[in-house]
Parts: structure tokens; C-alpha cells; sequence
């Protein structure tokens, strides 16, 4: 508005952005502010040279920018310094002060002595101190050369510290199979304290008592196992002395070398560190530079890594006349199956021969599995056993979303609010329930728990709805209804983002004269209302209901409304799960995340694998089986997977695979299969071959050799190249870098990935180049949203017969992830674990006489398992939560064949309990 | 001994304070003014209440000498075991309070009716020995003084 009055023009010509005085004005705002920002550059001297840094730098930090070390002891780069241990003391010379200078933020005009007389002589005291009441024996230390203390003592040149030792002996502790404490050891430094509450947000320890008595303790002082601790590792990590150990190293020796790679024993994907000695792998720990889980890793990393090594197949094994499995050579071994194989398509067809991968199999050999099904055997069959935990699930989101998705687990992080929809991430992905916690711990975020069952989680969460799973699709319905009805949906993103806006948004519209909703509903809409960042979390779970899709669908439209589309992530359980979808490692589908019809992709398909590629739909896994129950599967090739581990109904299972003529199996373990396998190849582990794996983010990682194979075991890959030659189809490729550049031809969400840049052993880019890593990159990124638009109602779901009234609650447990065939592999996670217990609320255990500790038997309509009860008052009324997996799949036994294209689900299954023995 | 913890009565308690760490230290002297020490079950609730971690709170009660995690007497009586109440005779008050009472240096007699506890000052040099019984400070303590001090407690 333009000033009136009788000085207006006046005025307007001195408040014009350009006029004389405006720009006076201006310079000396200018000006005040360059003084300002001068004071926020802070130049000290530091042993005689001029340095500067921003103000709240501490001295450390600056001397360390500029290439000076100070020695520390309790300062941890990830950690807030405390200043505990005064190792790193430095001189102020104006003053004559000694300063700490881990948590001195530096001032103008100081100056700072970092290695005169005095700083030195009082590091060499305060370290005498320290060493006084610490043993010096050294040699059989565990720790050995990685001790902190250690090397700042040869750094200080002390041998035999002066002063007279007070000795606080205190017992070893040995109670869990995974941490050894030696507090005798312990400096005080608290790093392990601050990384449990800080940076993993667990808190399971804290100082406790006061004086020489002070030590990190547990609340009530109970053992770690008692504690919320989850055995994640870092505070042994972490640990300067040998405090605190890894048990049982003394039986690996410690490593010798420390090689990068990426763990397998979920989706996560984590970046970490095998531990070498002498071609052989002993341990692991956590290294800096993940984008996942930083110097986090979980219990199975850390202490589950043995399972690599333990009770490995060594040589190809033959089924000979008499009924067993002896061993052959790889050559022997190579000519039988191709012979046999050959034999089967010629007499029977092709399309009498089944491919199955594992979970666990490289993106090259899923990639050269799906070349061989359809260009080699020339059948259609070829499915992954990773797709019986996430078809549904993956299936509804490809929907929702008709392109990439690239959800990070960084992005946890800075949500205000979390949902875990049936997530147990504490349970599955322990690295992303440590990023969920920081949320809430660190940053004040809200977690709101959709789930029956109460979780470690739980005690975080701001809202935890107890719904079971069968009222989920509802339960979202009306958040979502909620949303819109209190306008705090994303209006704007929604019209201009997704297709059918229109339609979507009065769908939800609530019909005037409605009842309102639940408190419930009202205060989760609430916590997710606008301008929220959220993001959701999908549990592998749900891939096994009978809903699975429409919940993924459903949990889709959730983060539409919100406007935050990318952050929705499925928790998906195998090593390269994900990679399954992208390399077609399915009856329907082709490489680059494509629809079988794809003709685009048939024709780059067919330039590379030759004219004849077998363009039909096939049979899924639970369709091989089928097949071969009736005796039409002839030929079953298992790469990796172990099928009696994963299937439902176990015995009917095993009836049907012994009908199978020919089963060819690799695999890193002897497995359950054994009993029908013809030919058996020994395969390595993801620690000694080179390959990729895709994260659940689709993130592609690459794993190089770190220790040698044992026996004679060779990578898949080989084994179907291998087979592929004798079959009178030379492939060409030699390294798995051949296989990989093929796949960069084909898909084209892969080609700006280059084998150097994807995370080679010690390489430190892990990460995707942007605009890649994931699948289906096509079409605008704004018309490819789908909202589903839920129906008016959902179906009912059946209630439990009589004569079965108990309803199954799958839980996963944290020390057997999956379908637990590598953690049963691991003397330590199976000597923790506590797999076969299943919990009951005690009113119901009352009811079928059972007590804490009983035996008691699980009856559903296709089988029986027998496990050990625990009585939590947790678990609701008429529901009986079971282990989801191994290493005694209970589960598995209980659960029926699933009807046609259908997931094994496990919400239609009720049981009796009978209690066996008190 | 142990009687289930009278979630009702903390819940009251805990509502008296803010939801903010900073109350941790006036909560639990709160639930020990009411329940005579800190029930460890009620550690999860303060923790929960507060923010913090369970392992936080037990470590602020095992730093703190004025919380307790058991229960104690119906009356604590603390004896002065300074310097200035030493020359004066406190060894052999202390030793007559534990002949009385039955029990030694922070013990709880069985009946709940005394516990005993010694301490370094109790800032009443001048009236030395002393003792501190319930808050009540007696000086120039001799034995009959005592009994007939320790006789009257319920």
C-alpha cells in the first residue's frame, strides 16, 4: 500500500528498496552482520600456528582438522564427549591451564600447547593413575593389539607405572553367550554407556553407585539377559580395554585381517566387517561408513557370523544305487546331472522341470537362474522361496506405486511420527528398530504400534493399538477416513500427485450421519495429521495373510494422504529379497521388474539369450509342489533353498518332493532335503564369492571374497554356468562382473551402475548412484501413483471352530531371523536362543492346564508340533503366539497349502492346545 | 515381606509432577516419602513418566545415598561417627544403640522397628556424640540417654 499524507512522496522515496537511504541502511546491517559472523569464526593459536574454526569447536576438533593428534581415551567420534578420562589434556600456555580439550570449545586469542612438558607430563600422570588399578596382563588379553589403553601406554612411554597398584578385583562374567564382562578391566570411560543410550537408544546401562564402587550397571542390577539389552555388540565395539569381550573368541582366535562386507542374515543389508584369519572367518564389527546402521550391527551380525562356517557341505554328494549320498567329484557329479537333466526334457519335456532359488542367492545368480529356466531347460517354471514371504506384500505396493520406490532406513530418523503396521523391526531388522528408537528417544518422534502382540517396541510407543491383523484393513480405513473428515490429508500432493484423485478423496469422504470414530483412530489421525513427517513400516508378516495385498495397498494410500509417498518401507526378510523382484526371478515376470507380456524386454532378451525363450507363464513354487505331489514335476532344481524349512505342511511337503524323479540341490548346508535330493553341490557363502545383493531400500551392494570356501564348495553361479556348457549352452561369462554387466544391458534401472562404484570389498560407496538401484523406472514420476481406494466393506474374517479355538500369532524372534536355516547354524544364537517356546495368556493356559514350562501340544487341521509353553499375560485371549521360523518350524507344520496363486497364510489358522506334561 | 506394589498410590504420586526428566530426583524422594524406600517395581513407571531409561533411574538411586530400594524401619536412627563426636565417645553410643536395637551399621531389625546407620557429620559438632533419630537430633549422648531415647520409639 502506498503511505498517505502530507510526506508521503517523501517517505515512499526513502523507503524504496533502492533509495540512498535504504542503502545506507543496508551496508551497515551488512557490515554488522559480517562482524557478527567474524565472532563466529574463532582463531586460536595452536602450537604456534594460527587456526580457526567455527565457534562450539572444540579444541580437538580443530587440531585434528589440521593434522595434530591428541591422544583420548573416552572420546568416541559418534559419541557426545564427556571429558571422563583427561587423557587428552592439553596446555593454555597465557593461563598455565591444563584443558581438556575433547570438550573445551576453543576461544578467541588462546593458545594451546598440545605436546609442551606440562601437557605431556600430566597425561603420562593421569595415565599412571588409570593403569594403577588395571592388571597388566597384557599378553592373554583378548583385546590384545586393539586395546586403546595399550597403545597410548606404549605411545607414553610407560612400562611400570610408579605408582603402588589398588587392585579392584572383581569376577569375570560370563552369563550370556555373546559379551564377556571383565570390569576389572573397565577405565570408566563410559563409552559403552553413552553408545546404548545415545546412539543405539537402548539404555540398558547406566553408571550405577557412586565412588570406587561406580561401574556401568543394568536397572535392579540384573544380567544383561534380563535387561532390555538386545545384544547388539556395540558397547563391545565400542569398548577401549577388554571390559567388554566377545565370548567364545577364544576358540576363532581374534582376526588377523578386517575385509568390508555386508551381512546376510536379513534385508537390511548392513555394512560391516569380517574378521580374517589365515583364508578363515572369525568374527565381525561394525564399521563407520553405512548409510544403514552406521558401527550398529545386531546380534546375529555380530554373533551369529559362525553360521558361515559351521557344519559346511565340503563336496559334491551322489545318490547311488544303494539309496545313499556319497561323495563325487564336481566333474562326476556335473556330467550326472546334465546327463539326467537332459534325459528328463527329452522324455518328459520341459516343462517337467521346476527352478527354485533361495533367499540368499546373488542378484547374478538369480539373474542366470531365470536364463537358464527360460533359455537353457527351456521351462517356465522358475520361482524364489523369497517370494512366499513377500509376493503379496510386494504385489500390492508394485500397484500402488508403478515405479521405483526408493524409501530409505535413514529417512526413520527424522520422521515425527512412526507406524509400524505389524512391523516387529526389533524382532526382524533390529539396525532399523535402532533407528526407530532414536526417533522417539533422541528427537521426540511418535511411534504408533499396530500390532496383537506387545514387542520391545512397545514401551516406546505413544499409541499401540492391539489390533489383530484380520481388523487391520478396517482399522486403516477409518484412520484414513479420519484424516479426511478432519482435513489434515495432504489435499494439495494428492491432486496434483496421483491418478484419481478425485475419486479417492470423496471415497473417503465420511457419508453425512455416520458414527464417529474410535479414540483410537482419532488419536493416531492426530499424530499423522498435516505437515507430519511420517513414515511407515511394513512387516514381513503380512505377506502371509490372506489380506497381505490390500494392507500393503492400504498402508500405500496412508503415506499418499500424508503426501509422503517414499516413506513407506516393507521390512523384507531375505539377503536379496528385493533383487528377486528386480531379475524376474518369477513365473511371471522377466529381468528389469517386468511383466512376462513385456515385449520390449523380450526383444533385448532375446538379442542377448538367443531366439527360443519360453514366453509363458509358469508355475510358482507351491505350484512345482503341487505338480509334483500328482507326479508331474520330474526334475527339481534347488539353488539354495531348502524347501522343507520354508512349506507349509511339512509332511505333505515331503511326500510330494519324493515323487520328484531328479532333485538337484546346491547349498551351503546339508539340509532336511537330503532324504530326496539325487545330486547335491556344495555352494559358498556370501563371504567368499563375488556378487551383488539388494537391500530392502534397493540399494545394490556388492560383496567380494573375504575367506576362502571350504572343501570343494563353489558359487552357484559356476555350478549353472557350469551346467548351462554341458547342456550344450555356453554362457561366456567368467567373473561375476561379466554377469553383472549383462544384467546393466537388460535392465535399465541398473545401467548407470558400475561394478567398481556398488561397494567392492573395501570400496566406500555402497550406495546406488541416484536415479538408480531400483526397478520399473518408467513413466512420470507423478501420474505413476495408485491409490487404491479401499472397499466399502472388508470380509469377515471366519472365527475359530470349536474344536479349535485358539487363533496362531506368528512372532518372529530376534536370534532366528527368516526362515532360520543360517541362525540354526550358529552355536551361539542357538545356544540363546529360546526358538521352540510359545506363550500363552495364563487364563488360557489355565484352561488347557499348562504351566510355565510345560509341554504342550499344537493340533491345527493339516498337522501337529510340540513346544514348550511361557505364560505371558501379553498375548490376547484365545491366541497362541508361535515361533514364525526355524530352527523347529512350528509354524510350517501347522499351516495348510495355501488355495491356488496364493501365499502360505497364516491368519486362517486355528488350533488346539493339549498340555503333554506338566 | 514383599507386598504387590499399590500401582493406584504411585499413579497419584506421579501425577503430582511434570513428564519431564527433570523431576526425576523430587519423584523418587516423593515415592519414598510414601512408600518408605523405592520399590524396585516402581522403577519402570518414574522411568516412563520421566523419559528416561529404567537403567537412568536405578542409577541415580545407587548414587544417591538418601534412596533406599529396600524397606526400612519405622524409625532410622543415624549415629554421628565424626571426628568431633569420636573423642567425645560416639564408639561407645554406636555400640550402644546396636546392643539396644539388635542390629548392626545399616541393617533393619526383623521386627521393622529400627534401622541403623552410621555417618560421617551431622553438623552438630558442638552437641557431640549425636545421633539423629527420625529427624530429631539428640546430643551429649551417654547410654542411659540413649535407652531411654530408643525405649519410647514405637
Amino acid at each position: 500500500m502506498r503511505p498517505s499524507g502530507p510526506f508521503a512522496a517523501t517517505w515512499w522515496f526513502v523507503l524504496r528498496p533502492d533509495s540512498p537511504q535504504m542503502l545506507i541502511v543496508r551496508s551497515v546491517y551488512r557490515a554488522f552482520m559480517e562482524r557478527r559472523s567474524a565472532v563466529d569464526t574463532v582463531t586460536i593459536s595452536l602450537n604456534g600456528k594460527e587456526v580457526a574454526g567455527p565457534s562450539g569447536t572444540t579444541i580437538l576438533e580443530v587440531a585434528s582438522q589440521v593434522g595434530v593428534h591428541i591422544p583420548t581415551l573416552c572420546h568416541h567420534p559418534l559419541l557426545k564427549s564427556v571429558g571422563a578420562c583427561r587423557i587428552c589434556l592439553v596446555e593454555e600456555s597465557r593461563s598455565g591451564r591444563l584443558l581438556a580439550s575433547c570438550v573445551t570449545p576453543i576461544a578467541e586469542g588462546m593458545e594451546i600447547l598440545t605436546h609442551s612438558k606440562k601437557a605431556i607430563d600430566a597425561r603420562r600422570g593421569v595415565l599412571e593413575l588409570i593403569l594403577s588399578d588395571h592388571p597388566s596382563a597384557c599378553v592373554i588379553c583378548s583385546k590384545g593389539n586393539e586395546c586403546v589403553l595399550r597403545a597410548l601406554a606404549k605411545d607414553h612411554g610407560i612400562c611400570d607405572p610408579d605408582l603402588e597398584p589398588i587392585r579392584r578385583w572383581r569376577s569375570m562374567e560370563e552369563v550370556n553367550p555373546f559379551i564377556v564382562r571383565d570390569l576389572t578391566k573397565c577405565v570408566m570411560c563410559g563409552r559403552c554407556i553413552r553408545v546404548c543410550k545415545d546412539y543405539e537408544a537402548t539404555g540398558a546401562i547406566e553408571y550405577t553407585d557412586r565412588g570406587y564402587a561406580t561401574h556401568p550397571g543394568t536397572a535392579h542390577g540384573t544380567p544383561l539377559e534380563g535387561s532390555e539389552c538386545n545384544f547388539c555388540g556395540s558397547c563391545v565395539t565400542i569398548c577401549p580395554t577388554d571390559a567388554l569381550a566377545e565370548r567364545n573368541r577364544i576358540f576363532h582366535g581374534s582376526g588377523k585381517d578386517f575385509a568390508p562386507g555386508i551381512c546376510s542374515f536379513c534385508g537390511t543389508g548392513c555394512r560391516l566387517e569380517y574378521a580374517v584369519r589365515d583364508g578363515a572367518l572369525v568374527g565381525a564389527r561394525g564399521t563407520d561408513d553405512s548409510p544403514m546402521n552406521g558401527i550398529s550391527l545386531c546380534v546375529r551380525g555380530h554373533y551369529g557370523q559362525d553360521a558361515l562356517s559351521n557344519g559346511r557341505l565340503t563336496e559334491p554328494l551322489i545318490r547311488r544305487e544303494d539309496g545313499e549320498l556319497h561323495p563325487a567329484s564336481w566333474g562326476e557329479a556335473l556330467d550326472l546331472a546334465a546327463a539326467r537333466l537332459k534325459h528328463t526334457i527329452e522324455l518328459h519335456g520341459p516343462e517337467t522341470v521346476g527352478i527354485i532359488t533361495g533367499t540368499n542367492c546373488s542378484n547374478e545368480e538369480l539373474y542366470l537362474a531365470v536364463r537358464f529356466a527360460r533359455a537353457v531347460a527351456r521351462t517356465p517354471h522358475v520361482d524364489s522361496i523369497a517370494r512366499l514371504s513377500s509376493a503379496t506384500v510386494m504385489e500390492g505396493l508394485t500397484a500402488s506405486y508403478q515405479g521405483p520406490r526408493r524409501p530409505s532406513v535413514g529417512d526413520i530418523e527424522d520422521a515425527e511420527t512412526i507406524v509400524l503396521v505389524a512391523a516387529r523391526p526389533d524382532y526382524t531388522h533390529p539396525v532399523v528398530a535402532r533407528n526407530v528408537r532414536r526417533a522417539v528417544r533422541n528427537r521426540g518422534a511418535d511411534l504408533i504400534q499396530l500390532d496383537s502382540l506387545t514387542t520391545s517396541l512397545s514401551r516406546f510407543a505413544r499409541l499401540h493399538v492391539k489390533n489383530g491383523v484380520e481388523q487391520l484393513p478396517p482399522f486403516l480405513k477409518a484412520l484414513m477416513k479420519e484424516l479426511v473428515a478432519r482435513n489434515l490429508h495432504d489435499e494439495k500432493f494428492l491432486r496434483a500427485g496421483i491418478k484419481n484423485a478425485d475419486e479417492f478423496i470423496n471415497r473417503l469422504k465420511p457419508p453425512p450421519g455416520e458414527k464417529s470414530s474410535s479414540e483410537e483412530v482419532k488419536q493416531a489421525a492426530r499424530l499423522m495429521g498435516r505437515g507430519r513427517k511420517i513414515f511407515i513400516l511394513i512387516g514381513p508378516m503380512l505377506a502371509r495373510v490372506t489380506q497381505g495385498y490390500i494392507l500393503a495397498r492400504l498402508a500405500a494410500d496412508l503415506a499418499f494422504l500424508c503426501g509422503q509417498p517414499e516413506r513407506v518401507l516393507f521390512l523384507g526378510e531375505g539377503t536379496n529379497e528385493k533383487g528377486v523382484w528386480d531379475l524376474g526371478c518369477a513365473p511371471d515376470r522377466l529381468p528389469g521388474a517386468c511383466r512376462l507380456g513385456d515385449s520390449g524386454m523380450l526383444e533385448i532378451l532375446k538379442g542377448l539369450w538367443g531366439p527360443d525363450i519360453v514366453q509363458r507363464p509358469g508355475l510358482d513354487a507351491m505350484g512345482m509342489l503341487r505338480d509334483a505331489e500328482k507326479g508331474r514335476l520330474k526334475a527339481l532344481v534347488l539353488m539354495g533353498a531348502d524347501p522343507l524349512a520354508v512349506f507349509p505342511d511339512t509332511e505333505r511337503t515331503r511326500k510330494a518332493l519324493a515323487r520328484v524323479d531328479l532333485i538337484i540341490r546346491t547349498g551351503m548346508f546339508p539340509a532336511t532335503i537330503y532324504e530326496t535330493a539325487g545330486i547335491v553341490f556344495p555352494s559358498t557363502a556370501i563371504t567368499e564369492a563375488d556378487g551383488t545383493y539388494m537391500n530392502m531400500e534397493g540399494r545394490v551392494q556388492r560383496m567380494g571374497k573375504v575367506a576362502n570356501p571350504p572343501g570343494d564348495a563353489r558359487p552357484t553361479a559356476r555350478f549353472l554356468l557350469d551346467l548351462a556348457g554341458l547342456l550344450g549352452y555356453p554362457m561366456g561369462f567368467v567373473t561375476a562382473r561379466d554377469i553383472f554387466d549383462e544384467i546393466r544391458r537388460v535392465c535399465p534401472t541398473w545401467e548407470p551402475l558400475r561394478w567398481e562404484d556398488v561397494g567392492k570389498s573395501g570400496g566406500r560407496k555402497p550406495l546406488a548412484p541416484e536415479g538408480a538401484g531400483s526397478s520399473e523406472e518408467r513413466g512420470e514420476p507423478r501420474q505413476r501413483l495408485v491409490p487404491y481406494t479401499p472397499p466399502d466393506s472388508f470380509a469377515t474374517p471366519p472365527a475359530p471352530p470349536l474344536e479349535r479355538p485358539f487363533r496362531v500369532h506368528p512372532e518372529e524372534r530376534m536370534l532366528h531371523p527368516g526362515d532360520g536355516v543360517l541362525s540354526a547354524r550358529s552355536n551361539r544364537l542357538t545356544t540363546a536362543g529360546q526358538s521352540s517356546l510359545i506363550r500363552i495368556h495364563p487364563e488360557d493356559a489355565a484352561l488347557v492346564g499348562a504351566k510355565k514350562g510345560s509341554l504342550v501340544m499344537l493340533r491345527s487341521d493339516v498337522g501337529e508340533a510340540t513346544a514348550r509353553a511361557d505364560l505371558d499375560s501379553n498375548v490376547p485371549r484365545s491366541g497362541v503366539a508361535v515361533p514364525s521360523g526355524g530352527p523347529d518350524y512350528i509354524l510350517q507344520r501347522l499351516l495348510p497349502w495355501p488355495e491356488e496363486y496364493c501365499p502360505p497364510c497364516w491368519d486362517r489358522v486355528f488350533v488346539s492346545l493339549r498340555t503333554l506334561e506338566e | 515381606m514383599e507386598e504387590a506394589l499399590d500401582q493406584n498410590r504411585l499413579l497419584e504420586i506421579l501425577k503430582g509432577f511434570a513428564p519431564s526428566r527433570d523431576s526425576l530426583i523430587p519423584v523418587l524422594q516423593a515415592v519414598q516419602e510414601e512408600f518408605g524406600y523405592v520399590p524396585p517395581e516402581s522403577m519402570e513407571q518414574v522411568a516412563r513418566h520421566t523419559g528416561v531409561f529404567p537403567s537412568e533411574v536405578s542409577g541415580v538411586i545407587t548414587f544417591y545415598a538418601q534412596f533406599y530400594t529396600t524397606p526400612r524401619g519405622r524409625n532410622v536412627i543415624r549415629v554421628c561417627r565424626g571426628t568431633a563426636c569420636h573423642v567425645r565417645g560416639a564408639k561407645a553410643a554406636l555400640d550402644t544403640v546396636r546392643k539396644f536395637t539388635g542390629i548392626e551399621d545399616g541393617e533393619t531389625s526383623e521386627d521393622n522397628r529400627f534401622t541403623l546407620e552410621t555417618v560421617a557429620c551431622l553438623g552438630a559438632c558442638a552437641l557431640g556424640p549425636v545421633m539423629v533419630v527420625n529427624k530429631v537430633y539428640y546430643g551429649k549422648l551417654n547410654p542411659g540417654r540413649i535407652e531411654v531415647v530408643l525405649k519410647d520409639l514405637p
